[in-house]
């Protein structure tokens, strides 16, 4: 018997050998060989994996008041398959979302697993959402009750101070990214980096704590912007208020440090609200103080006279005699108003904004020198302030020049700049002679908090800064009783400026129809702490600048002192004669060719 | 001065006469198979199978629901931190919109306020007033 039996118990251990080692093959197979193709199968079934969105960097004043930021926001969507009863759940959810009724279910209607019901709206409105659907299933039976209805977390971009400084801050488009202003040029700082999530599913549904971060969301930068939110609305508020009551196509009012270069309120009106871009004409989505030019008229004389200052060809006493009209070539050039022959200072060519004036004070130097001053003051080249749609303006060489563009230079006409580019002018007369390039941002902070404040950039040499300090008592003249804009004075402060009314080029018919009214200065004149510039496109009615921009720039300007607490220096001007009555004896007077005293 | 101790014990008393007195006597087992094997009652056995497979259900059972439990804690105070989160946002957008200079500007008009005039400095070394006070009309801003 126990013969008999040997080779069976053989024969099975054999087989269960061979059995065993079918299964560690296969083991080796499954574990080793296909491991990798069937933890991708095993996870497809089961794992599922998601983006965690980057929260969108903040952009905030100079003092860290925020002016852009993301919140919390749903998006609504829905499976169109599941919904029982559209026409019931639109009627629940359209009044909460402020949307027609027939819309929200047309929307809900259809076959489609996948569509969105409503994008950003906040937590808030969600939650109602829900408690609206979940009171209509209350009433009804089981197979009837609404579903299908599903959030799906998103940011939403709010702008606290709604239309105030909308054309720096720019806009997010309907893809979280930057369409416009800040939002746009610094879009890949703010964006931050995605991070990603996965999960376990079963039966579609997530299975609670399964989900693991992967990689984590890396938050946007934060941008601190030079503007101060206060004076940056007060020059809003000056600018919308005037530009409507001049019945103005346009305006813009910038302030900005002549010693940093820092913008501190660049306001535009008519502005937008960048909470409602969609509802806003595309016109008003740029930025008018740089991608939109104009011919500066008088103020573009400051740079003619420290031209004419800084080649030494005049002095601030030379006396000139002025007709109202002056003939060159075919062309005859006249001053604002009709008046007497004037014998005006070059302080007071300055100070009265005669035109015949300045093509005499230009006439002393040749095309190009006058050019190549116009040059170094920037015009023709773009600031490089770093925001989308800059303009560099139109400045032709002098090769393009004709007889009539030589003379219409000297006194701000046949050239076009932005209205950034004309207070950078002004700045770099009152930051002694030295342009600095405006800047908008003063520093970026990480996720961590860490500020890293932004490289000043070295200055430019334009003129000498006697020259500079010269032209500022003569544009002191400017806002004196016997000047363009007394209306800029600011009792306790010396103020300095330059008026400018110009003949404005309307692109509808390529000729000159309107005015730009504007006036730029600086104070305390002696010290110059701010430089403001008031823009006014095509008023209608008055169009002088000194009447429409010299009392915005004293109301912003004064407040923006008091603000900062920028004291007076306290010392007295000691004004250039205007006129040759004027002149006292012991001031040497040189006479300009053709002059007889 | 004292001997150390011995190393080595006394020897143990190696007599063990109970030992021998209690060994019983020897005797044959009857054969195996003769007399029946003592069977444990299948219905105990049975018993404490089950029990122990309850046990271990029940244990099993509870630590999942103990893992569940978290699970939904943890889910519950998610939903709170991004409830007060909206609630903390609504709330710095609602202080935003009342602390800005518009809104600001708004109330003071409204309580008859009106911008003040240009600010008057003391230099505090020389005692000097600088600055030239727009409207002295309010004695609070009055020159001495």
């Amino acid at each position: 018997m126990t013969k008999d039996l040997r080779p069976r118990i053989r024969g099975l251990f054999i087989l269960s050998l061979i059995v065993m080692l079918v299964f560690a093959a296969r083991l080796v197979q499954v574990q080793g060989v296909q491991s990798g193709q069937y933890a991708a199968r095993a996870s497809r079934e089961l794992l599922n994996s998601a983006i965690l969105p980057a929260v969108r960097g903040e952009i905030t004043d100079v003092n860290g008041v925020v002016l852009a930021r993301s919140v919390d926001a749903i998006n609504i969507t829905a499976d169109q398959t599941l919904i029982t009863d559209p026409t019931a759940a639109a009627d629940a959810i359209a009044p909460i979302l402020g949307v027609p009724a027939a819309d929200i279910a047309a929307t809900l209607t259809g076959t489609r697993k996948f569509v969105y019901v409503a994008k950003g709206v906040t937590p808030q409105i969600w939650e109602s959402v829900k408690n609206a659907i979940s009171a209509i299933n209350k009433l009804r039976s089981l197979e009837k009750r609404i579903s299908g209805l599903y959030a799906e977390k998103t940011f939403r971009r709010e702008y606290p101070s709604g239309r105030l400084a909308a054309s720096i801050l720019g806009f997010v488009n309907a893809s979280g990214h930057g369409g416009g202003g800040i939002e746009y040029a610094f879009d890949r700082l703010l964006s931050g980096v995605d991070g990603s999530y996965i999960y376990d599913s079963g039966g579609g549904a997530a299975i609670p704590s399964s989900s693991d971060v992967l990689v984590a969301a890396k938050q946007g930068q934060t941008i601190r912007l030079t503007i101060d939110r206060d004076i940056e609305w007060v020059a809003q508020n000056e600018i919308d208020a005037q530009v409507k009551a001049s019945g103005a196509l346009s305006g813009t009012a910038i302030v900005m440090d002549p010693k940093t270069g820092a913008i501190l309120a660049l306001a535009s009106s008519p502005g937008y609200d960048p909470n409602n871009v969609s509802k806003t004409p595309i016109a008003l989505l740029g930025i008018p103080s740089i991608d939109q030019v104009y011919e500066p008229g008088s103020t573009g004389k400051i740079m003619t006279l420290s031209a004419a200052l800084e080649e030494k060809v005049v002095t601030p006493t030379t006396i000139f005699n002025v007709p109202d009209k002056l003939k060159r070539g075919d062309h005859t050039f006249h001053d604002d108003i009709n008046h007497p022959t004037w014998q005006l200072t070059t302080a007071g060519i300055l100070a009265k904004s005669s035109n015949v004036g300045a093509i005499q004070v230009g006439e002393k130097m040749s095309h190009q020198t006058l050019r190549n001053y116009l040059a170094s003051f920037g015009i023709g080249t773009k600031t490089g302030i770093g925001l989308p749609g800059e303009s560099a303006g139109l400045f032709p060489t002098v090769d393009r020049w004709s007889q009539s563009t030589a003379r219409t230079v000297a006194f701000g006409q046949g050239y076009s700049l932005t209205s950034l580019q004309a207070t950078s002018v002004f700045a770099t007369v009152a930051n002694d002679g030295v342009r600095v390039a405006p800047s908008l941002i003063a520093g970026i902070s990480d996720a961590d908090g860490h500020y890293t404040a932004m490289p000043t950039k070295p200055g430019i040499r334009v003129i000498s800064t006697a020259t500079a300090s010269t032209m500022r008592l003569m544009m002191e003249g400017v806002v004196s009783a016997g000047g363009t804009a007394p209306a800029a004075q600011i009792p306790g402060y010396r103020v300095a400026g330059k008026t400018g009314t110009a003949n404005r080029v309307d692109s509808a018919c390529s000729c000159y129809r309107g005015y730009t009214a504007s006036f730029i200065g600086f104070a305390p004149a002696d010290k110059p702490a701010l430089v403001m510039s008031v823009t006014i496109q095509d008023p209608k009615g008055i169009h002088f600048g000194g009447l429409l921009g010299a009392p915005i720039f004293r109301k912003v300007i004064s407040f923006s002192l008091k603000s900062l607490g920028i004291p007076p220096t306290g010392q007295a001007p000691s004004p250039i004669p205007l006129d040759a009555q004027h002149l006292p004896p012991s001031v040497s007077i040189t006479l300009a060719p053709g002059v007889k005293q | 001065m004292a001997l150390p101790h011995p190393l080595t014990r006394p020897a143990p008393h190696r007599s063990a006469p109970k030992r021998q007195a209690a060994r019983p006597n020897l005797r044959l087992l009857p054969q195996l198979g003769s007399i029946p094997a003592k069977k444990a009652k299948p219905v105990t056995f049975a018993v404490i199978l089950t029990a122990m497979l309850v046990v271990g259900s029940l244990i099993l059972l509870l630590i999942n629901t103990m893992l569940a439990q978290d699970a939904f804690v943890l889910h519950g105070l998610k939903q709170q931190v991004s409830t007060l989160t909206a609630q903390e946002q609504a709330v710095t957008a609602l202080t935003d919109s009342e602390s800005s200079p518009e809104s600001v500007a708004i109330k003071a008009t409204a309580l008859g306020m009106v911008p003040g005039g240009t600010p008057v400095f003391i230099d505090l070394n020389s005692g000097r007033v600088v600055g030239l006070a727009e409207k002295p009309s309010n004695s609070a801003l009055a020159i001495r």
